[in-house]
């Protein structure tokens, strides 16, 4: 006799149809969720998500009508909480875990903790590389450098799996230097010229930092914590409480510095664990380059621009 | 799982009622001894899938918060470039959909494969226009603008270097996520297909019904975590 | 013990069928046969000769680093280093011979762990013998496990094609920034990743199978402490694969995307971190130590338990056990990258690793107490079971010098780390799967083996593997690091009797090979219940009918009860119950 599990049983005929199994035995019922309930959880479901939308936009209009910087946590608390409830409802009602055997919710609930423990004991070394020694802090640093694409690594070739030169550049500093260079050669190409003088270079970056902020403009809003005026474009802009002798910028974060960017730089020294990148004088020597010199150039080019340009 | 579906004849609708796959003609495979052991195990056995697929995403959320945590100016500038009405949405359509399907398993619960029928094609034609919203309003804009992850990152009005990583972050996530909005809307379709033909579903027998609800409504349950992490937090 | 008197439905009763080895409809059609059986017990087979096919390969690496590390540093003319054996001194690539090398130790490494360890146990011991143990016809979805075994067939066909394209040098971590920058293996690279993301497929949904078969399909009387040990083991397993998986899936689709597209999640360049991929990566690959284990200690279980007659000592404390590796596998992995972390993470994963020391050490103190005024037979299985015992607690307890941050700053990536594993990993569950392949071969296949000549092999692998790893303890202890083709003169002589004991352990194998071969060709025919089990596999014929089992099974006694109750098919003259008057030794 081959085994085949296609070898069925078919169940008696005379059964009742609304009895969810027919077969007389060894069930205990389905829940038939009632269409009343379903409706009601839908609006529900439909009511949180509106409300984390409002609450997010709501946080938003606050910030700026009343000139005021709300804590991250807030907005994470708020809507990760307004997340779960809705994640429990579907699970509850629309997965039917409320009336189904324990053992499934039980399984979820295991891979929750994974998921968790995951999430947790990650963040715990990400999260705190260097607490502890400070001089393990200069060989461990979180998160890479950013330093663009050009890096090779010792011995080895690269070359079936190129990756787009930056010039040593971060690539959204590359491609801003990029759209500069664009805008100054279409400046010169409206004037005339085959190579941009001093003078379109300067309107190109105008040009450059109008579309940058444009958005600002639009929206009528202007950064808080997140941008950081470096060129204190807010106060030609109009921005009310941005003109008064211009404010000072809050801190002269650049995208050439990469890893000011991140939150506790001042903790710590750049770079990634040496041994990743060959040897470490170079790595220093790399880090010098990017932390000093773009520094000076932005001290200087948005006073250039501040004065040559007239459209401010 | 295991049941009659080798050799299907393909009957006319009139001969519909003798078709094996007609509901009342379903049995159980040989080896569960009865078809509710049958019916749980199956459901048992989706339940530990979808967990696999919880934590497939948590690898997608663990790189979201690792990241976060390094560069909260990148992902707040990140954020602002998505468009919360689209997110919004597409929350809708996906909710919307959740609710047709579990009144999709509630009518062959029922018997009524008419109304299984409908919620399945509106839960279809959700999952096509949250697809839609996703490619054409969102995808191809930013990424015509240049807005693209990783190396194809050229927008050149990034307010912070790390603006090219949330990228990656984000389309990864969505984009594993809209694939999953495409394998369950195959499941589902099979479902419609095998509802329409056989008429295959029906109180006791609504097995597939059950468990394709279920992996849609974990589409749900992610991008009900996404939505507000992409398009909320800043 | 309960006695179900369940009424039940008259179900098919199997009197006259045949055995499952049975072939049917001639020569082609037996292959079609197998090809699409839904049967567990064929799935197990393949299974189980796949997994040894890739052993095999996996090991002919293993004997070509040990046949290179026979001899120390060569120095060519030109002051390049060479290895002695693929590169001779005058060759004209400087970096052949380290090249051959690292390709030749990834490949062990990529294969032993992904197509043959995490498999081996669960799929095809696990899926001959679960459900007959629960006394089930079959697993909850069969078709699911055909399934499972081509999309192991296809991942492992995946990392082949990588190898016979020219092998991949990444080691099989595929660390970052290495395994997305190294141009040598581009395709070869993407291939291996892409073999071990397939294989985290087939290893989900075996585990996905046997957590709902345990679940569902126990038979009419069998509670869960009437389920034998190998049971929990693989029920615990299982949970691991389910839950650990997906996220090396998930890993390795990033690694793909990374390399492809140069997204940047992992790369520096980027704003990445390299060390994030090796957050995600252990978070799969420390648990999926406890799969390669815990399969084998639930054999351990079994084969201590019947071949000592004894009731199997603490049997839910073995239970349990189990199932706190299982949960402690999800909060250890650090341990695995201490140089790599901050030193805060370390401490607490380092203080966290000691937990697993725990119930393991539960299990051990469990089975020797088994064992203590037991009747031990000796032969193969039991043989296996006590080098078990011995090679599976060395590599236990070496593992706190590595869990300790401090001492394993010191000893990282160095021989004792490989020393330590190889104990752990080989000591442990390929000791205890060829043991348990020994005690369930007459079951699978229906015929006994040469017990001399299984005797003689397990003699010759535990010296032999003795000889091989317990050297390397002591060259990592002296400063030989991991993964080098050539080293300083003094390591010579530790190197030498490496080898030596490889070739001891081939010899090993070879017997066992030659008395496997021989015991199907012409071994004699096996009884039903030739160690006198009482697991529920045992009641059937040897081998098996399709259907597993005549009649449906009614469990009436525990799976250890020896004190009380004869063997299935045995002779009480055989198998003789101890004396009434004096009270069962167990507790």
């Amino acid at each position: 006799m081959e085994h085949s599990i296609d070898d069925v049983h078919i169940p008696n005929p005379e059964f009742d149809p609304t009895d969810p199994h027919g077969l007389g035995h060894g069930h205990h019922g389905h829940h038939i969720i009632t269409a009343r309930t379903l409706m009601t959880v839908l609006l529900i479901l439909l009511f949180f998500t509106v409300l984390t939308v409002a609450l997010s936009r709501a946080e938003v209009w606050i910030q700026n009508t009343f000139d005021v910087v709300l804590p991250q946590w807030l907005n994470i608390i708020i809507a990760m909480s307004i997340a779960t409830v809705k994640a429990v409802l579907v699970g509850a009602y629309f997965m039917g875990l409320r009336f189904d055997k324990a053992l499934n919710s039980i399984i979820m609930l295991i891979c929750i903790a994974a998921v968790i423990c995951f999430l947790f004991f990650t963040s715990i070394d990400l999260g705190n590389r260097g607490a502890v020694s400070p001089l393990r802090a200069t060989v461990l640093s979180p998160g890479g450098t950013g330093y663009g694409l050009d890096r090779t690594y010792d011995g080895i070739s690269t070359a079936a799996s190129p990756r787009p030169s930056t010039s040593g550049l971060p690539i959204a500093e590359f491609r801003r230097k990029e759209r500069l260079a664009e805008l100054a050669m279409e400046e010169a190409h409206e004037h005339g010229r085959t190579e941009p003088t001093e003078a379109d270079v300067a309107a190109g970056e105008a040009e450059f930092w109008r579309i940058y902020y444009q958005d600002y403009v639009d929206k009528g809003k202007h950064p808080h914590r997140h941008e950081h005026d470096e060129h204190n474009y807010f106060a030609k802009l109009h921005f009310a409480h941005h003109d008064a002798d211009g404010i000072e910028p809050v801190s002269r974060i650049s995208l050439e510095n990469v890893a000011e960017s991140s939150p506790n730089y001042s903790k710590r020294l750049t770079g990634l664990t040496p041994g990743l990148f060959g040897d470490g004088s170079d790595h220093d020597a790399h880090g010098d380059t990017h932390n000093k010199s773009p520094n000076d150039n932005h001290d200087a080019a948005p006073a250039d621009t501040a004065e040559t340009d007239p459209d401010h | 799982m295991a049941t009659i579906d080798a050799n299907k004849p393909d009957l006319p609708a009139a001969g519909a009622k003798s078709h094996p796959l007609y509901w009342k003609n379903r049995g159980f495979a040989h080896h569960f001894r009865n078809a509710d052991e049958q019916f749980d195990a199956c459901k048992l056995g989706m339940w530990l899938f979808l967990t696999t697929e919880v934590l497939l995403f948590a690898g997608i959320f663990c790189a979201y918060a690792i990241f976060r945590m390094l560069y909260p100016d990148a992902w707040a500038a990140g954020s602002h470039h998505l468009d919360w009405r689209f997110g919004g949405l597409n929350t809708i359509v996906l909710l919307f959909s959740s609710w047709t399907v579990a009144s999709g398993v509630r009518a062959a619960q029922m018997g009524n494969n008419a109304a299984l029928i409908r919620n399945l094609v509106i839960t279809l034609i959700c999952a096509g226009l949250f697809v839609f919203i996703k490619l054409y309003f969102e995808y191809i804009p930013k990424l015509s603008a240049g807005k693209a992850p990783g190396t194809f990152f050229s927008y050149p009005y990034a307010h912070d270097p790390h603006e090219p990583l949330w990228w990656s972050v984000y389309y990864i996530g969505t984009g594993i996520h809209a694939l999953h909005v495409l394998i369950g809307a195959g499941l589902l379709s099979w479902v419609l297909v095998r509802a329409i033909r056989y008429e295959a579903y029906g109180p006791t027998e609504y097995t597939m019904v059950e468990t394709s609800a279920l992996y849609w409504h974990l589409v749900d349950l992610v991008w009900i975590f996404l939505f507000p992490l992409l398009y909320l937090i800043h | 013990m309960s006695t179900a008197d369940r009424t039940h439905e008259p179900d098919h009763d199997h009197h006259d069928e045949g055995s499952y080895l049975t072939p049917k409809y001639g020569a082609m059609g037996t292959v079609w046969d197998w090809m699409t059986t839904v049967d567990h017990k064929k799935i197990g087979v393949m299974y189980l000769f796949a997994v040894l096919f890739m052993f095999f390969l996996g090991g002919v690496a293993a004997l070509a680093v040990r046949l290179e590390l026979l001899e120390p540093v060569r120095v060519a003319a030109d002051g390049a280093i060479t290895g002695q054996l693929f590169a001779p001194a005058g060759a004209e690539s400087i970096n052949t011979g380290n090249q051959i090398y690292n390709r030749l130790f990834t490949l062990h490494g990529a294969i032993m762990v992904f197509m043959f360890i995490v498999p081996s146990v669960p799929a095809s011991l696990g899926n001959f013998f679960l459900p007959l143990m629960l006394g089930a016809k079959d697993v909850a979805f069969p078709r699911l496990n055909l399934f499972s075994w081509y999309i192991y067939v296809s991942g492992s066909i995946f990392g082949i094609l990588s190898i016979v394209l020219g092998g991949v040098d990444t080691g099989w971590t595929f660390y970052t920034p290495y395994s997305t920058t190294t141009d040598a293996d581009h395709w070869r690279v993407l291939l291996m990743v892409l073999a071990a993301f397939v294989l985290g497929f087939s290893s989900i949904l075996t585990g996905l199978n046997f957590i709902v078969t345990t679940h569902k399909l126990r038979a009419p009387g069998m509670g869960w402490f009437d389920m034998p040990l190998f049971i929990w083991a693989i029920y615990a397993t299982s949970i691991i694969q389910v839950l650990a998986t997906p996220v090396i899936g998930i890993t390795l689709l990033l690694l793909i995307f990374e390399r492809l597209f140069k997204v940047g999640i992992f790369d520096p360049g980027l704003g990445g971190d390299p060390v994030l991929y090796q957050h995600f990566f252990w978070f799969y690959s420390h648990p999926v130590v406890y799969v390669m284990i815990l399969p084998g200690m639930g054999i351990i279980s079994e084969l201590l338990s019947v071949h000592s007659r004894k009731q199997i000592f603490g049997y839910r404390a073995i239970a349990f056990s189990s199932l706190g590796i299982a949960a402690v596998s999800f909060i250890v992995w650090g341990h695995h990258m201490f140089t790599a972390m901050g030193e805060l993470a370390s401490a607490i994963f380092s203080a966290l690793t000691f937990l697993v020391a725990i119930p393991t050490a539960i299990k051990v103190f469990n089975w020797i107490t088994t064992l203590y005024k037991g009747s031990i037979a000796i032969n193969t299985p039991m043989l296996y079971a006590l080098s078990f015992l011995f090679l599976f607690s060395i590599g236990g307890l070496t593992g706190l010098p590595l869990g300790a941050l401090a001492t394993d700053l010191h000893l990282h990536d160095s021989y004792f780390v490989v020393a330590h594993f190889h104990y752990v990993m080989m000591g442990g569950t390929v000791i205890a799967f060829i043991g348990g392949i020994h005690h369930w071969w007459p079951k699978m296949f229906g015929r006994m083996y040469n017990e001399k000549a299984g005797m003689l092999g397990c003699v010759l692998v535990f010296i032999g593997f003795n000889l091989t790893f317990m050297t390397q303890f002591f060259l990592g202890t002296q400063g030989m690091p991991r993964r080098y083709a050539s080293y300083v003169d003094e390591f010579q002589f530790l190197h030498t009797l490496s080898t030596y004991g490889s070739w001891l352990i081939l010899a090993g194998f070879l017997v066992h090979l030659f008395n496997f071969i021989h015991s199907l060709v012409a071994g004699p025919k096996a009884p039903p219940n030739p160690w006198g089990g009482l697991t529920l596999e045992w009641e059937t014929e040897s081998p098996p009918i399709e259907h597993n089992f005549h009649h449906e099974v009614l469990v009436q006694h525990g799976p250890y009860d020896f004190d009380t109750v004869v063997p299935p098919h045995c002779d009480e003259r055989d198998f003789p119950l101890p004396p009434q008057d004096q009270p069962p030794a167990s507790h």
